[in-house]
């Protein structure tokens, strides 16, 4: 069995015996843990009872958080003539069509973000083997297949986060950064919890959120009360 | 959830029934190792599982949604199909779903009508999320993961497969099944075209394989290392154990005992009854027995103990023959290619020596050698004094097809009647009419139990076996292995049969990296050491191919082959406890220790570079350039290993 680093254990010494925390005191627990030399991205993991079986149980979705991410997100854009034009203006990284198309066939995937006009998606569906399997392809349901091409990269721009569940029925994501204010951590996290709940699926029977765990990069989780 | 659920399943062919009420149940994560002797209908019931054959009562229910698939045994490949496209065929419903979610998107980049825009677009996104889930996206890794696991160059990935040997097209056929990921696999024999690697590498697969498995095969290291339930099936019905093969065969034994004692001590107050019955059935006591006549009636019957009758093999009593029996001096031989290559050894009296390789390393060819079937291009194999060789080949060659078995078996050399032949064929299993039988109407197992009575019947006191097991069932396996354990002479063996090898061999023969290495211990201690050496932490053990003096002084002192093997097996614990007694001898040549350090910080830079450059996301998108990197940096880690152990010994013996 692989050995706690004494680092580690000492944090998870703080947390007793993990009984979960309301979330401003899980967020002053977190911050106490910033022990490191760098800027440590803040993460939720939340366990929903969802069976990603069943194609009317799946969570996806986008939800852009009240302070940012604290970082930029590098968005590439499918658009032709107009909306190319707006998507360079609001701030993305890379517009193209064809061009942009062969590039990524080639294996270029340094991006975060991937957004396409509708009437590009007979270019992207052909890349589905290379976008697919780092999760950047863009999909309707978490917005990123929109006509309104500026406003969404600006979205993202600002600090808008995607998210899937996973085939554990878990959904997680960046919420900030470790240098944010509790507060800006708290809205955060309750900008992207809330949305969650907001989203939940009809399909789904029995308890929907069943556990909320928040951590930094380099941290033990800190289980927040989810009621 | 029950996967497939089998209930009072019968077959008949002919007036004896196959299958008598076989019932069962499969539930995900079982893989189950489905055994009995020869003929008993495994490949029927398996069959019957997947619809090809029917059965004549009860039925077969597979749930709802669980997909049923077997292993092919005919190829049945397209023309102009290459390997790539035929192990896809495996994931043919992905790439259906990939090539759906590329025309949706088609669409809906060409329609303008919202209500179908959005139609398209929750298609889009189910069809995504179907792909993300059953890793839709990573086809090529999954088939390239498969082809390399089972032994396919990447050369031969686009090669057609009308180009394939026959064992190639079945190992193909294997990846086809497992790319398809059904919810229940039948696989019937499936390491039967594979080498030793391939093989351990399908154990690891199918462990790691979430389905149901039902496994028919007669390779009990590879059910013991795959299965964790056991069906034996004899007589017509299945009886269930838990483990795999070797925890199968001990609650086996356990059952046999209680059911015997059950059973004997049922027929023991059977017979006290009737005897009671009969003593008094007119008598005083009239009416006691009148009772005991009617609890004779309602008595359940216990039956006889389930036991499947092993086969007895037995070699004679053999002449000793001398203390070298087989000395192999600078052997070579090259067809195409080399393939073996100044190689030397002794054999010694007694000594049990497996030949291990994979197809086409030579193994056969070598046997050629030591028979004298094939010439060598150079080099000497000498036999020792009164040595009596007798040898197996695969093909069974040493009986002759047209004659009856009874006069197959005869020696060619001096008496031996009629009645002392039928007795040898009745200790392999050949008994009754059959030993009149024409050899080519015996079925592979009993070729080969009469094959192993004509070595018998020669009396030699040296056997050079290849491929033994190859036709024997599990039963006739472990009553050849009694037979050998109990053969006063010498063994020379190829075997792909690891439980075999392990039981059997003292010495292994191995071809690994392009030479021949002699180690000493059976499978078990090659495994160990090879297993050790990958991860870098084992004493390089020593090609003995070559060392001639090793192998004398062994011959000398029988117990000195023992202690050379703990000390390569045990490494430290052994030199620790030396160097107590006196000055810890050098294993490496003399540096100075500045030297091994300066040659540590350079290759530990090296390796930081590699780790450096592993990061780099360019660096993932090239396949053969992550491997390339892989591969030095394992090799830069062996060679540290070995210097730092250098460094230890230079700073304490300099």
């Amino acid at each position: 069995m692989v050995k706690q680093p004494k680092r580690m254990a000492k944090m998870t010494a703080k947390l007793g015996d993990g009984t979960p925390q309301p979330l401003e005191q899980a967020v002053e627990t977190l911050k106490s843990f910033n022990t490191t030399k760098f800027d440590q991205s803040v993460e939720v993991a939340m366990r929903l009872g969802v069976d990603d079986k069943q194609a009317d149980q799946i969570v996806r979705g986008s939800v852009v958080l009240p302070h940012g991410l604290g970082k930029s997100l590098r968005v590439v854009v499918f658009a032709k003539d107009d909306l190319a034009k707006a998507a360079t203006a609001a701030g993305a990284d890379e517009v193209g069509a064809e061009n942009l198309a062969e590039k990524i066939k080639g294996g270029w995937t340094d991006f975060d973000v991937c957004i396409a006009a509708p009437n590009m998606m007979g270019l992207v569906g052909p890349l589905g083997r290379v976008l697919g399997p780092r999760g950047l392809m863009p999909s309707p349901r978490a917005g990123t297949v929109t006509p309104e091409i500026a406003k969404t990269v600006k979205e993202y721009k600002a600090g808008k986060v995607e998210f899937r569940n996973d085939k554990g029925g878990n959904v997680h994501a960046v919420v900030g950064k470790l240098s944010f204010s509790s507060e800006q951590l708290v809205d955060n996290i309750r900008a992207f919890v809330d949305h969650i709940h907001h989203i939940k699926p009809a399909a789904i029977k029995g308890q929907y959120v069943r556990g909320l765990t928040i951590s930094a990069t380099m941290s033990p989780g800190v289980r927040v009360v989810t009621s | 959830m029950i996967l497939l659920a089998v209930n009072d399943v019968t077959k008949h062919f002919g007036p004896e029934p196959v299958l008598a009420g076989v019932s069962f149940e499969v539930r995900p994560g079982e893989r189950i190792g489905l055994v009995g002797p020869n003929g008993t209908g495994k490949s029927t019931l398996l069959k019957i599982l997947i619809g090809r054959e029917d059965a004549q009562g009860g039925d077969v229910t597979p749930h709802a949604t669980a997909r049923v698939e077997m292993l092919e045994q005919q190829p049945d490949f397209a023309p102009g199909q290459t390997v790539w496209d035929e192990a896809a065929r495996g994931l043919a419903d992905l790439t259906n779903l990939s090539r759906e979610a590329e025309q949706v998107a088609a669409l809906l980049a060409e329609t303008s009508d919202p209500a179908e825009h959005d139609r398209l677009a929750a298609r889009f996104d189910r069809l995504q999320t179907e792909l993300h889930r059953r890793d839709g996206y990573v086809i090529d890794h999954r088939i390239e993961r498969v082809l390399d696991g089972l032994g396919f160059a990447r050369a031969s990935f686009r090669q057609p497969v009308a180009q394939l040997s026959g064992g190639q097209q079945n190992r193909l056929l294997l990846a086809r099944t497992l790319l398809t990921a059904p919810d229940v696999m039948l696989l019937d024999e499936p390491s039967n075209h594979l080498d030793i690697e391939a093989t351990e590498w399908l154990e690891e697969y199918l462990r790691g394989c979430p389905h149901a498995i039902i496994l028919v095969s007669h390779d009990r290291y590879f059910l013991d290392r795959v299965t964790n339930r056991t069906l034996e099936l004899f007589h017509g019905t299945v009886e269930s154990y838990t483990g795999g093969y070797t925890a199968y065969r001990r609650q086996q034994q356990e059952r046999i005992v209680v059911a015997r004692r059950t059973f004997e001590l049922q027929q023991q107050e059977i017979a006290r009854l009737e005897d009671f019955v009969r003593r008094n059935k007119y008598g005083q006591k009239h009416a006691q027995a009148e009772d005991r006549r009617k609890r004779l009636e309602r008595m359940e019957r216990v039956d006889p103990p389930r036991e499947i009758p092993t086969p007895t093999f037995a070699f004679p009593e053999v002449t000793r023959s001398g203390d070298i029996v087989l000395r192999v001096e600078h052997l070579s031989k090259a067809y195409d290619a080399p393939l073996i290559d100044d190689l030397s050894f002794d054999v010694l009296r007694g000594q049990r020596w497996g030949i291990v390789g994979p197809n086409g390393s030579g193994k056969s060819t070598l046997l050629g050698c030591l028979v004298g079937d094939v010439a060598p291009d150079a080099g000497n194999v000498i036999i020792g004094t009164g040595v009596e060789m007798a040898y197996y080949d695969q093909h069974l060659r040493l009986l002759d097809d047209d004659t009856e078995t009874v006069e197959a078996v005869h020696p060619g050399v001096g008496d031996c009647t009629l009645q002392q032949r039928r007795d040898l064929l009745g200790r392999f299993g050949i008994t009754g009419d059959m030993v009149f039988q024409r050899v080519s109407t015996l079925s592979g197992g009993e070729r080969s139990r009469a094959a192993l009575a004509r070595l018998a019947a020669t009396a030699a006191n040296l056997l050079i076996l290849d491929e033994p097991t190859n036709h024997l069932d599990l039963w006739a396996r472990e009553a050849l292995e009694t037979a050998l354990r109990k053969f006063q002479g010498t063994l020379i063996f190829v075997s792909h049969d690891r439980y075999f090898l392990n039981r059997m061999a003292d010495h292994l023969l191995v071809w690994e990296a392009d030479r021949w290495r002699v180690i000493e211990g059976n499978y078990d201690t090659y495994h160990a050491l090879a297993e050790a050496r990958r991860i870098g932490g084992a004493p390089p053990q020593r090609d003995t191919g070559n060392d001639r003096a090793a192998q004398a002084s062994a011959a000398k002192k029988p117990s000195a082959a023992k202690s050379t093997n703990d000390k390569s097996s045990s490494g430290k614990a052994t030199s620790g406890k030396a160097s107590s007694d006196t000055r810890r001898k050098r294993r490496f040549p003399y540096r100075k220790v500045a030297d091994i350090e300066a040659d540590i910080f350079d290759r530990e830079q090296r390796l930081e570079e590699l780790h450096a450059a592993f990061a780099e996301p360019d660096t993932h998108r090239d396949g053969d350039r992550v491997r390339g990197i892989q591969r030095e940096i394992d090799q830069l880690k062996d060679a540290l290993a070995e210097l730092y152990e250098h460094w230890e010994e230079a700073s304490e013996l300099n």
